[in-house]
């Protein structure tokens, strides 16, 4: 139905669906229960397959992306009338949350299509349960990727930044380069950092990205200055961890 | 970037030597600070720099004893003789502060034992450092975010005096702690935005519960409105939880009159007759707790058993309590409210006050969603809902706005009786004493409930065999609410639109003229729906009076009717013992503390020229004038009690 071939495709393996399975929770801040098992395609034994459509942007490698997903909604009774708007609602409370399935933060949503002609209630249970497909604006920053971010905290032991005055990044110590010094004052405890050229590190500065943390619903990325990391000689993927 | 300026330069004052363990096995006294050269001061920096490393790194290599000593001087209570003083503590946290990316989840027995230390109590220099350790943390492991923020919103409710009153330190009034506490969260706010969310199920989960004494809620309360000053994104989820708490505290006020009245009701064979018949009748008819509080005031111990008389007098002090609870919380709730609502100006954008980002329409928006979600479906919430009386009057839009919602609640067909049936008291009780809804808006109000009145009828009464409140109930409702609004706006209702009511007041005759619609009246009643039959009989024989007195129509014959078939909407017949509720969500304020603002948006009952001055109002009480006496006795009562 909608162009499929240019939204970029997640499939999970079969042992990923039995992972989320477990996972029952429909709270607001759920890690999400959307098991991207494509239906139409059958094709369960797939491996990841990854294929990015990157919006406009200028910096290589950018950390948003489109995803199309497959979620598993449970829908309450009340949006009987109306399951449109449940799931939208569900798609809603995923909403700045970092989704497993996707790698990455979700921002919005849009093209919601139902892939069950009905919703099913199971048994005893009062919910009822659809697929439904939905385009997923993600924040996923990847490995080895560059960001941009604005000093909020500066310690001798790290430097801590604000990506788009929302998301947190830390660089710590082990990842500045040992030619960057610290000027501490004494009397109050803070200081500055000092680049290799004299420069006092302040504002923006880009650097790079080790990799997303979320844990507790906080979503962190850790970053680093170092020159070395900053050439992506192998693309890993990373794992987050959450 | 915020950054921590020391209020005071009080530090502690003599402290002994802590012997720290350094990696030489052996033991070295620190130093004391504040040193009195710089060399001293960096001195013992250094040591602490060194000891911690020491600690982080030889827990590394399977080595805890170090850690676990660091660890102890967070954990240690500060009235123990060992216990550190807080320019050690101080420095020591200068120290892992300098370390912070090495605390990661590895480390967290440390840092929950720092999280959990006594902070709050200590000088201005360590709570700087303190909370500038937090910001660090924070930053630098974004995992620890809901320990710090559990522990500073535990900071911000009634917490023990002693937490202030630490050994060899100036005693912290809890109004500092609080200042602290704020302090701190909103650094940590700042340097990571997205923890703000994740507040919000904090904040719910320590709100004290509704039994804890006045000075607890009104402490958490003020604290929860202050957050909103740093954290407005939370703006309309706090006002849902106010709401939420403090309707509780309301119904359970309720529940406890209606409980102390059933035990009363054992005691009552053992009551002297030393009430006079006068107060007897003059509160018979209105709730029986009215009547029970008036007895207390008089009736000798004596008579009374005394263990009975002793749980009597604990739960009706409970109750004062709980009353005064509520007003106060109250109180705290429409000063809040205040500047939002009364100083900002009113800003006319198309689209109403849906897509309008003045201040006062979100927040007047996040309190309709309170009342639609929470006190409408509140089953007999006494005083809450004033907040939205109070609220809405402030400017026509609001008044429309909250209308509109009751109207299209109580209308609706698809909702359950119960529902409507409230939705109906709301828009009945509000147009009849909201005195800032002038006199084309009641009309208006009155207009639109007629000629749904007039359609229903046209439409239904064909499957009408008689009055059925469980078929036809939202019917009802709303032919009460008309009975009801009449009552109390005749005046607005009589004559032509443009009629100046002045003209009206002194006459106490008849007219001719009403406010089209009021005619389908006349039709309801004498329908086969029979509306007199099962709406509240206070009500209807109230608006039977008035409306043969103004001469709107003529009810006593199908009243009587009623009645010589058999039940006139009372309990005896099986058959039709259900009526309508009578609940009239805005009757009388009657807290002591908060009702200054609800008075002058107040319509009280006034008796109809001509009618009620002839009578002796004590005998022939109706309802609205039984509310208001036997909440005056009721008041009385709390006078007595509540000096404060």
């Amino acid at each position: 139905m909608a162009d499929i071939a240019t939204d970029s495709k997640r499939r999970r393996s079969v042992d990923g669906e039995e992972k989320r399975r477990k996972k029952h929770k429909k709270s607001h801040t759920s890690t999400g229960d959307d098991m991207p098992v494509s239906l139409a395609e059958a094709s369960a034994a797939a491996g990841i397959e990854d294929v990015k459509a990157t919006i406009n942007t200028d910096l290589v490698g950018s950390p948003y992306h489109f995803v199309t997903l497959e979620v598993h909604v449970s829908l309450p009774p009340l949006y009987t009338a109306n399951p449109t708007l449940g799931v939208r609602d569900h798609f809603d409370s995923m909403i700045m949350s970092y989704v497993p399935a996707a790698r990455g933060v979700i921002l919005a949503h849009s093209n919601l299509q139902f892939l069950d002609r009905s919703a099913k209630v199971m048994y005893d249970s009062p919910f009822a349960c659809v697929w439904a497909r939905a385009r997923f604006l993600v924040w996923k920053p990847e490995r080895g990727g560059k960001l941009e971010g604005y000093v909020n905290l500066q310690s001798p032991d790290h430097i801590g930044l604000l990506v788009h005055g929302i998301f947190n990044a830390a660089i710590s110590r082990k990842k500045i380069p040992k030619n960057w010094s610290f000027n501490e004052d004494f009397e109050t405890g803070e200081g500055q950092w000092t680049d290799a050229d004299g420069n006092v590190v302040d504002g923006k500065i880009a650097f790079t990205v080790m990799s997303l943390n979320s844990s507790s619903e906080i979503i962190s990325v850790e970053g680093s200055l170092l020159p070395e990391d900053a050439q992506p000689t192998q693309k890993k993927e990373k794992k987050s961890k959450h | 970037m915020v950054s921590i300026i020391p209020r005071t330069e009080s530090s502690s004052s003599t402290t002994p030597n802590l012997e720290l363990p350094n990696s030489n096995g052996g033991t070295s006294a620190s130093k004391t600070a504040p040193a009195e050269t710089e060399t001293d001061a960096k001195l013992s920096q250094t040591m602490f720099l060194a000891f911690v490393s020491n600690a982080l790194d030889a827990r590394l290599k399977g080595d805890y004893s170090p850690f676990e000593d660091l660890q102890r001087l967070f954990t240690v209570k500060p009235t123990a003789p060992d216990a550190p003083s807080s320019s050690q503590l101080r420095q020591i946290l200068g120290a892992l502060t300098n370390h912070v990316s090495r605390l990661d989840s590895s480390a967290s027995i440390l840092v929950r034992a720092i999280i959990g230390c006594h902070w709050a109590g200590r000088d201005d220099l360590f709570v700087g450092a303190y909370v500038r350790f937090l910001g660090n943390l924070v930053s630098a492991h974004a995992g620890y975010i809901p320990l710090v923020t559990h522990m500073l919103v535990q900071h911000l409710s009634l917490v023990p005096i002693s937490l202030g009153r630490l050994p060899n330190h100036d005693p912290v009034p809890r109004s500092l702690i609080h200042d602290r506490a704020h302090f701190a969260l909103q650094y940590i706010l700042e340097l990571v935005p997205t923890a703000t969310p994740s507040l919000m199920p904090v904040l719910s989960a320590e709100f004290p519960h509704k039994s804890e004494n006045k000075l607890a809620q009104v402490t958490y309360v003020t604290n929860l409105l202050r957050v909103l000053q740093y954290a407005p994104v939370l703006r309309g989820q706090v006002m849902n939880l106010l709401i939420d708490k403090i309707i509780q505290i309301d119904v359970e006020i309720q529940v406890n009159l209606d409980e102390l009245d059933e035990e009363h009701e054992i005691l009552e064979e053992d009551v002297p007759n030393g009430i006079s018949d006068a107060n007897f009748m003059a509160t018979a008819k209105e709730g029986p707790h009215a009547q029970l509080l008036a007895e207390i005031a008089e009736a000798d111990a004596a008579d009374l058993d005394e263990d009975d008389d002793e749980d009597l007098e604990m739960s009706v002090q409970n109750i004062k309590d709980m009353v005064d609870k509520l007003d106060c919380m109250l109180m705290v709730m429409f000063d809040y409210l205040t500047p939002t609502f009364l100083s900002e100006p009113a800003l006319l954008t198309p689209g109403g006050i849906m897509n309008s980002d003045a201040f006062s329409d979100i927040s007047f928006e996040y309190l309709l969603q309170a009342f639609d979600t929470t006190i409408l479906s509140t089953f007999r919430s006494r005083y809450t809902q004033f907040i939205i009386f109070w609220a809405s009057q402030t400017s026509p839009r609001f008044i429309d706005a909250f209308l509109g919602v009751a109207i299209e609640r109580a209308l609706d067909p698809s909702r359950p009786q119960i529902a409507r049936q409230a939705a109906s008291a709301y828009v009945a009780s509000f147009v009849a004493r909201a005195k800032k809804l002038d006199r084309p808006a009641v009309r208006t109000v009155v207009g639109m409930l007629c000629t749904w009145l007039h359609t229903y009828i046209e439409d239904r009464e064909e499957e009408c065999v008689g009055a059925d409140v469980g078929k036809f109930g939202g019917f009802y409702a709303v032919v009460q609410a008309v009975f009801y609004i009449f009552c109390f706006r005749w005046r607005e209702l009589k004559g032509d639109d443009e009629e100046n009511e002045d003209v009206m007041e002194g006459e106490d005759g008849e007219t001719d003229k009403w406010a089209p619609g009021l005619e389908v009246l006349n039709r309801a009643i004498l329908s086969r729906f029979n509306p007199l039959k099962v709406c509240s009989p206070v009500v209807v024989s109230q608006f039977a009076r008035v409306a043969n007195h103004l001469g709107l129509l003529y009810a006593y014959s199908v009243m009587e009717q009623n009645r010589r078939l058999g039940g006139a909407g009372n309990y005896m017949n099986a058959n039709l013992n259900k009526e309508v509720e009578s609940y009239f969500p805005f009757d009388p304020y009657r807290l002591k503390r908060s009702q200054g603002y609800v008075k002058d948006m107040y319509v009280e009952w006034q008796n109809i020229p001509g009618l009620d001055d002839e009578e002796d109002s004590e005998e022939e009480d109706e309802d609205e004038d039984e509310d208001e006496e036997s909440e005056e006795e009721y008041d009385e009562d709390m006078d007595e009690s509540m000096m404060d």
